[in-house]
């Protein structure tokens, strides 16, 4: 009997045993079948209507002539006030005010201004729009037509429009932005339920070792539950897919998608490699766990950590270009919005299709290796849980941050900066420290740190600042970020005047925060079931997500590594607060305008673009000889002590 | 009955002798006459790299002729299931190896599982499959197909008496009916060797009364059936030979008459004592 017979028969046999659970049929089918239509029939009846139309909007006029009493008299859903102001606008007195500059008897030009933050100056401006045009189409037409010359040959003559608004309004995602992961979401959902049940849920049944006393291999046991959870998964995007489609055909449906059946081909079709990715993740990763509670434990984070990179298809900055479709989740989840935009990129398309599938036999090799061990197999490995459990927890406290801390952070305040802080960053790391043996005991930070422990904690701050500012620099190159995200940054730093107070608020109380988090309880999770350099690039990697932003992630990466490589070779925690905040500082006081620091050769040694790579090498010297020399004399302590325990 | 050890085979895998995998071999090749041969086998747990491991079996040898009835007794963590597993390919020996109906377990492992019918309490059935789905998907895995494999699945159900549940879900059949369809899997494909872990655990007196009916009629029908247990009188009753496994060790092999020769006791539960006794008191438990 052939390879391809005995998987065939391996898989025949696990659809239709998965079939006949319950959870899987619902999170396969019934929900993602469903849930689209019903959230528009739902949305459609909950979600108040919009202004539509302009009846009694209040429009301040500056400026007079025939053209304007021409829009005045084709305006008569307008209430016309004499002059206007910026503040009258944004107070919401006037919704819009129109500016007819003329020159003489000669109109020279439309100024319309308006609020886009509000609904009603959006739409006050949008009536003015089609009235303008209508007039001065007109006029421009009779004119012409009395000098003979053909309208049409004449470039159109533009309105000027100012929007007012304090802040852009941000508009919700549209529908071919969140679609893609919705359906990410089903898909992870369904092929999760497939995993847990084909793999922990197995051994908890006892059907596993019957599967290998057969006589099969240990692989194509493996791959017929890969193949079945893979199908599973497909089957929901298939399910979730017609569902859209169905809703599409609500009357007033507010998807902006064309779906007609090339569309719905393709988006089949741009799922197959992320569906054939997750599934080799869950069975990775399910193939560990020897109960459907620790599955549960390592899928639920997995989940959310997928979710991540898919999302950000729903950031409209995010193009789909030929690097973007090599991120794993994301570049399928890219393809995938922009087939709903109409467009086609047949070298990111095939991009996203070969690292897609690369990934997918990577981590299928590994789940392979893993499996080759019969201790794993039969369930008999020695996890604990703990590690998904601290991921899990640092999941939850970036997602937090992710939703809340934008709100929070509208108007920079120390209240609203400290908030996501310490209830989202610091308070998970405290609470959930007991459920991997790790209680809020100062014993636990380690031997009484001295004096010079405190010195090495500066440097590598130093250091750090030298080499996360080089690193930054060089990454602009590569993926220059947009204007905003420097306003942004700038914006955090000057709202707050005090000198003291930003360095509290923007320095100290952030490291203390992210290192309790990071270097405490996360890298002493992963410890307890990763070697010494995984564990540091996992907690490494999770911080970087922190950051919330594709331009800081790297930097942010690059300091994870730095700070979680000097808790574990000093077991002193606190020296990663004192080095994260120094590295803070630096950067706050060159920033802030009122630091001795912001003018001089210190400025351009941090700041000076062309810099960066000497930079970097100075802040690698920094922390490869701080070390050395500390060694030699002793400070830097190389036995084991309780701050983090080592797994062997 | 059985054939015995020859004294040159014994020297030659070093049955008794301190673990060195150096000086082990990993092949008996030329010893076919034998069912199941293990030479040395040995199982250590190991969690990374840098650990010593725990050793669960510890230089196991003996030899089952083929129609042999072979018990395994020991207390609880005696070593009784790591080593059937080593035997049915389920773990790789760390040191040793066993030739089981003519195959290495180290060398063709699929081979050795396509003649044995393994039934432990770690080989359960899919709830949600049928007792006949179930068999289907046996018989498939083992190359039946069309006919063949409805004329095997049709004289298992027939043999067990399985008519009236065979289209029944095993989520919905008594601890019984399960255990009955278990055994029809195990011996669908028609192997010469069954390895049984501790086959009456979790049955009542009426199933295991029927366990204990269906090894004896193993026996009739020339198979050789290796079983482990630590209810003695199963064993007194069953076996033609009885090994005696403490602490990963095995500590005697003979037929009862041998076994009461060498301790001096009449009943199998004082032999028992006896052997595990000796064992402990001479330091056995260095595990």
């Amino acid at each position: 009997m052939s390879w391809f017979t005995r998987l065939r028969v391996l898989v025949v046999k696990e659809l239709r045993d998965l079939a006949r659970d319950r959870k899987v049929f619902y999170a396969a089918i019934l929900l993602p079948a469903l849930i689209f239509p019903i959230l528009l029939a739902l949305t459609g009846k909950l979600t108040p209507e919009g202004p539509t139309t302009g009846i009694g909007l209040r429009i301040g006029l500056i400026g007079h002539g025939p053209e304007v009493d021409e829009i005045i008299r084709e305006s008569p859903w307008a209430n016309w006030a004499t002059g206007a102001d910026d503040d009258r606008i944004r107070s919401g007195e006037l919704d819009a005010a129109l500016i007819a500059d003329y020159s003489g008897k000669r109109l020279t030009n439309f100024r319309v201004l308006y609020d886009k933050s509000s609904p009603l100056s959006e739409l006050a401006a949008r009536e003015l729009r089609g009235v303008i045009e209508r007039v001065r189409d007109r006029s421009r037409r009779n004119a012409l037509d009395a000098t003979g010359i053909d309208a049409s040959s004449l470039p159109p003559r533009g309105v000027q429009y100012h929007d007012l608004a304090n802040y852009v309004r941000t508009d919700p995602p549209t529908s071919p932005q969140f679609l893609p992961s919705m359906i990410m979401l089903m898909m992870l959902a369904a092929a999760a339920f497939a995993a847990i049940d084909l793999f922990p849920g197995e051994r908890e049944r006892g059907t596993l070792e019957t599967l290998l006393v057969q006589p099969i291999r240990a692989e194509e046991a493996l791959l017929g539950k890969y193949v079945a959870v893979f199908l599973v998964g497909y089957v929901a995007v298939i399910a979730n897919i017609g569902g859209i489609a169905v809703a599409s055909t609500f009357e007033a449906s507010p998807l902006e998608i064309p779906l007609d059946a090339s569309t719905i081909a393709g988006a089949i079709l741009l799922t197959l490699p992320a569906s054939a990715l997750v599934a080799a993740i869950l069975v990775r990763v399910a193939a560990r766990a020897k109960t459907v509670r620790e599955a549960q434990h390592y899928l639920l984070p997995l989940t959310l950590l997928n979710m991540v990179p898919a999302l950000l298809a729903a950031a409209p900055e995010m193009q789909f270009d030929a690097f973007t479709a090599c991120l794993p989740m994301a570049g399928p989840a890219l393809a995938l919005r922009e087939l709903a935009l109409g467009s086609f990129d047949p070298l990111a398309i095939a991009m996203m299709v070969v690292t897609t599938m690369l990934y997918c036999a990577l981590v299928l090799q590994g789940a392979l290796k893993y499996l080759a061990n019969e201790e794993a197999l039969l369930g008999d490995g020695d996890s604990d849980g703990k590690a998904a459990r601290v991921i899990a927890v640092a999941l939850f406290a970036i997602l937090a941050t992710f939703v809340v801390g934008p709100l929070l952070r509208e108007a920079p305040t120390v209240v609203s900066i400290l908030v996501p802080l310490v209830v989202f960053t610091a308070l998970p790391a405290i609470v959930a420290g007991k459920s991997v043996g790790l209680g809020f005991d100062l014993r636990v930070f380690g031997r009484r740190t001295r004096g010079r422990s405190w010195i090495v904690a500066i440097l590598t701050g130093i250091g750090l600042a030298l080499v996360v500012s080089g690193v930054a620099a060089l990454q602009r190159h590569l993926l220059a970020p947009p204007a905003s995200f420097d306003e942004a940054g700038r914006n955090l730093i000057v709202s707050i005047p005090s000198l003291p107070v930003a360095l509290l608020t923007l320095a100290i109380v952030p490291a203390i925060a992210e290192e309790l988090l990071y270097r405490r309880f996360v890298l002493h999770g992963l410890r307890t079931e990763l070697d010494r350099p995984r564990a540091i690039l996992a907690s490494a990697a999770l911080f970087a997500l922190h950051h919330l932003s594709v331009f800081r992630m790297i930097p942010s990466f690059v300091a994870g590594i730095v700070l979680g490589r000097l808790v574990l070779r000093t077991h002193r925690f606190w020296l990663a607060p004192v080095a994260h905040a120094t590295s803070n500082a630096i950067m706050i006081l060159l920033a802030h305008s009122a630091s001795p620091l912001a003018g001089g050769s210190i400025a351009r040694t941090f700041g000076d673009e062309r810099l960066a790579v000497w930079r970097l090498l100075l802040g690698i010297v920094i922390l490869v000889v701080t070390p050395w020399i500390l060694e030699r004399r002793q400070v830097w302590p190389l036995g084991r002590t309780a701050a983090i325990p080592d797994r062997t | 009955m059985s054939d015995e050890f020859p004294d040159s085979t014994l020297r030659t895998i070093g049955a008794g002798s301190e673990i060195d995998a150096g000086k082990r071999p990993h092949s008996i090749d030329g010893l076919e006459s034998y069912a199941v041969m293990s030479i040395g086998l040995t199982k250590i747990f190991r969690r990374g790299e840098r650990d010593e491991g725990l050793v669960a079996v510890r230089d196991v040898s003996f030899a089952c002729s083929k129609g042999e009835v072979f018990g395994l007794l020991g207390p609880n963590g005696a070593g009784k299931t790591t080593t059937l597993r080593m035997l049915s390919t389920v773990l790789r020996p760390t040191i040793g190896t066993a030739r089981v109906a003519g195959s290495d377990v180290r060398r063709a492992p699929q081979h050795v599982r396509a003649s044995i019918g393994f039934l432990s309490g770690n080989t359960r059935l899919y709830p949600r499959l049928s007792v006949r789905e179930t068999l289907e998907f046996f018989g498939r895995l083992h190359g039946f197909e069309g006919s063949e494999l409805d004329g095997r699945v049709a004289h298992v159900i027939d043999a067990l008496d399985m008519h009236e549940f065979a289209d029944r879900r095993l989520e919905r059949l008594s601890t019984g009916m399960a255990q009955k369809a278990n055994i029809g899997r195990t011996l669908l494909h028609d192997p010469p060797v069954l390895v049984l872990d501790e086959p009456t655990s979790g049955l009542d007196v009426l199933g295991a009364a029927a366990m204990i009916d269906f090894v004896a009629e193993m026996r009739q029908r020339g198979k050789t059936v290796i079983f482990s247990t630590h209810v003695l009188t199963e064993a007194e009753r069953l076996c033609d030979r009885i090994g005696i496994l403490n602490n990963g060790r095995l500590h005697a092999v003979g037929s009862l008459d041998e076994l009461r020769i060498r301790t001096g006791k009449e009943f199998l539960d004082q032999i028992f004592l006896s052997l595990v006794r000796e064992d402990d008191a001479s330091g056995g438990s260095d595990r």
